[in-house]
């Protein structure tokens, strides 16, 4: 039944009566009572509503008049009035944001600055925010669409965009389960109006946290934004995981900020399986994977984080688990230096052939999944198609290469290990021993596949290192320098010349070595780059504790100008040899 | 300008009653068809416009005319706002969402506290439990009686929206609308840097 027009006009007269004679001195003074305000809409677009209100701003709805479709402008009101150069700084930044083009990634159309407000215009998703849109789904569900989130992470990443402040209001899933990801690039466009770059702090003058403090990034809660990079925002997606897994966070945050922040940047996260037990090892290892305190040892891209996800739906092993099987071995070596060798050897067996099995079976994925993106592109160019099929097929072959890898590693450690009778005599075998038949054996049977060589050559450097053989390790990475560019000349003729300088393996001083290191192709940074680049930092790190000290910085150097080629670069590895003394 | 809204930004309510009367069809018309079926027997057009038509008398002061279809677009903004906050809020009653069994009032608050400034509002801040109980507490005592009694009865001793609707004599779509504002001004409140909270600096 339809009211009169007076009597409702009445009836909303008394109650504005009321409200105003009966709210409190600050909230009139603090706050428009309409809740809306009238805020100002941009040229060319008509106002149809507020969506949301929040300390930074308004979030508007509203139509283009050019294109009649809807849109959703942020007034920025949150940022410095009146300064010219932050109204520029926002202006070029915002542009950039609108470079991403992504299915799941909502960028920026336009951005201007209205009556001294900047203002951003969007596409507007009616959608529901994530955690909302997730509640009571089934936890495969829930996986797959955080996967597609971090796929959309990943996409803006490679475009130079770092999000900063993801967060389940900040994702948007529509009715049929689309998702979109938005804001991105807009926390720090925020932090950079707030404050000076000069002083860089995770507060603002009013003590505010610029961010939401539940998915910020350890180095986001010290303060230390010239960290903050892509991990950053797996370790935000790693929160969003665990809160779409177990419905509460990896924390209790429930002190001051500056606890919280503490607690973000030092505290330990609860495992997931606490909170639901229906998660099993392998999801709670990507989880945990994502929440590393330091960047290093968490995925490297937002990418990984979905392949990950991808293949736990799938059923296949997770590249996760290598870090885990190393770190944990790694403790374990450290705290127990008196362990027998037969304990030694076993551990070291399992750990060495899971890598190894992890290795073969990361590059059989790669070449598989060069071998797919082959076939789509097949698909698409008929014109091509016979091309693109000799490119799949070529791609499969790689993935054989890669299987019979596989099965040559394995078997040599299994025969390498299965020789060594640790109860054969009464005394025990020093690990020495296991090491240098298993170097000498890699010596013996794999001078013709230096890829192979190299793997198993860091591999032993490894766990040298961790047995405090600084020299005997940086031995075996020399070797392995060697082998790498043996590897890469068979391969690509332009390494042949620093290849053919250590050619006489006798020969493989360190001033050979250095000869042959400035032959090295000095243009680009393709894969053989990265793997000797990696060799070389190991070397760096192992020498730089030995007697010979002062030739590590020349590895490290070496492995630097190599690195800083990269696009984009591999921070963590370049921390590393950055490190090194 | 029409003399009547000149009139009622001057204070004027009943230039302000015939101005609104003028713009009741145009308003109507805008929000026919917008209320979902399922929705349609705990909401109405005319609760949506009874809040609009409140909301103008509360901030015609505040309205700059922008047009000749200023003061339309104006109102319809509000009406759209209103409508939203109700539809959010009484899905959230249907999924189950809307209100948490109470077991404490102190759990409640600080609940309270969280899920308005954590869920939507950056900068967020975190307080002490009975930190953040201290302050709700305080910002509640700013709003107005209607406002406070509903947040209170729903958000904080776990009502639900139908009683409280029954009491009140209103729809439950109407009752949402007064907490959505209610919920909002609480967030304005306590996110006001001279408002309730310490301040961390």
């Amino acid at each position: 039944m339809t009211s009169e027009p007076h009597s409702l006009i009445e009836r909303a007269r008394d109650d504005a009566r009321r409200v105003a004679t009966q709210s409190g001195p600050l909230l009139r003074t603090a706050t428009d009572l309409t809740g809306t305000g009238g805020p100002p809409c941009p040229p060319g677009y008509d106002l149809i509503g507020e969506i949301h209100r929040g300390s930074q701003g308004v979030v508007l709805l509203a139509r283009q008049v050019s294109t009649d479709r809807q849109v959703a402008i942020k007034l920025m009101h949150g940022c410095a009035r009146g300064q010219r150069s932050a109204a520029r700084r926002f202006a070029r930044e915002a542009r950039a944001l609108g470079r991403i083009e992504h299915p799941h990634v909502i960028s920026v159309h336009e951005s201007g600055v209205l009556d001294d407000v900047p203002y951003l215009v969007m596409a507007y998703v009616d959608g529901l925010p994530l955690d909302e849109y997730l509640a009571g789904r089934p936890l495969r569900a829930r996986v797959a669409l955080l996967a597609t989130v971090a796929e959309a992470v990943h996409a803006a990443h490679v475009r130079g965009v770092i999000h900063r402040d993801l967060k389940p209001g900040n994702v948007r899933v529509t009715d049929d389960g689309h998702p979109y990801v938005l804001d991105f690039g807009l926390a720090r466009l925020i932090r950079d109006e707030w404050q000076d770059d000069s002083h860089a702090t995770t507060t603002t003058h009013t003590g505010a946290f610029v961010g939401s403090l539940r998915w910020a990034s350890p180095e986001q809660a010290a303060g230390r934004h010239d960290l903050v990079d892509t991990r950053s925002d797996v370790y935000a997606l790693g929160v969003l995981l665990y809160q779409a897994l177990t419905g509460t966070f990896p924390y209790r945050l429930d002190g001051n900020l500056r606890a919280s922040l503490d607690t973000i940047a030092t505290g330990s996260v609860t495992p997931p399986r606490t909170h639901n037990p229906g998660i099993d090892d392998e999801l709670e290892t990507i989880v945990l994977a994502c929440l590393q305190k330091e960047p290093g040892r968490r995925y490297q891209s937002a990418a990984e984080l979905s392949g990950d996800l991808r293949r736990y739906l799938a059923g296949e092993p997770i590249a996760a688990k290598r870090d885990s099987g190393w770190y944990m071995f790694r403790k374990l070596m450290a705290r127990n230096r008196g362990l027998t060798t037969g304990t030694v050897l076993a551990v070291l067996a399992i750990l060495v052939v899971s890598v190894m099995l992890l290795v073969g079976y990361r590059r059989a994925q790669e070449a598989r999944a060069a071998a797919e993106e082959a076939r789509a592109l097949a698909e698409h160019a008929r014109t091509a198609e016979i091309a693109q099929r000799a490119r799949a097929e070529e791609a499969v072959a790689v993935a054989q290469q890669e299987r019979a890898r596989l099965q040559a590693v394995t078997g040599f450690l299994q025969e390498t290990l299965t020789r060594i009778d640790p109860q054969a005599g009464d005394r025990a075998l020093p690990v020495r021993e296991v090491l240098d038949a298993a170097a000498n054996r890699v010596d013996a049977e794999f001078g013709t596949r230096p890829d192979i060589a190299a793997d198993l050559r860091e591999t032993i450097a490894r766990t040298l290192v961790n047995l405090e053989e600084y020299g005997q390790a940086a031995a075996h990475l020399r070797a392995a320098v060697v082998d790498r560019l043996r590897q890469a000349a068979a391969t690509a003729p332009d390494w042949a010349p620093a290849a053919a300088v250590v050619a006489d393996p006798g020969e493989a001083g360190d001033a050979v070595l250095r000869s042959a290191l400035k032959l090295v192709p000095a243009e680009g940074f393709d894969i053989e780059h990265a793997r000797l680049a990696a060799t070389l930092v190991a070397l760096a790190e192992a020498e730089s504790r030995t007697d010979a000290a002062a030739e590590a910085g020349s590895w490290s150097a070496l492995a630097i100008e190599m690195l800083e080629r990269a696009e984009p670069p591999d921070e963590a590895l370049l921390r590393r040899a950055r490190a090194v003394p | 300008m029409n003399p009547d809204l000149q009139a009622a930004q001057d204070g004027d309510a009943d230039a302000l009653g015939r101005v609104l009367e003028s713009q009741a069809g145009p308003l109507r018309a805008a929000l026919t068809g917008r209320i979902p079926a399922a929705l349609q027997s705990m909401l109405s057009i005319d609760d949506v416009l009874q809040q609009t038509f409140t909301d103008a008398f509360l901030g015609i002061e505040r309205f700059r005319p922008t047009g000749p279809r200023g003061l339309e677009n104006w109102l319809r903004t509000i009406a759209e706002h209103n409508l939203r906050d109700a539809i959010r809020l009484l899905r959230a009653d249907r999924r189950g969402g809307g209100t948490a069994p109470v077991r404490d009032l102190d759990d409640s608050t600080s609940a309270l506290f969280e899920r308005i400034t954590g869920s939507g509002t950056t900068p967020s801040r975190h307080l002490a439990r009975s930190e953040a109980v201290a302050a709700v507490r305080t910002a509640l005592a700013e709003l107005p009686a209607m406002h406070r009694d509903v947040l209170e009865r729903i958000d904080l001793r776990g009502e639900s929206v139908a009683e409280v609707a029954a009491s009140l004599g209103r729809s439950p779509g109407s009752v949402h609308m007064l907490r959505a504002r209610a919920q909002r001004w609480l967030a304005d409140l306590l996110g006001h840097p001279s408002g309730v909270l310490p301040d961390f600096s």
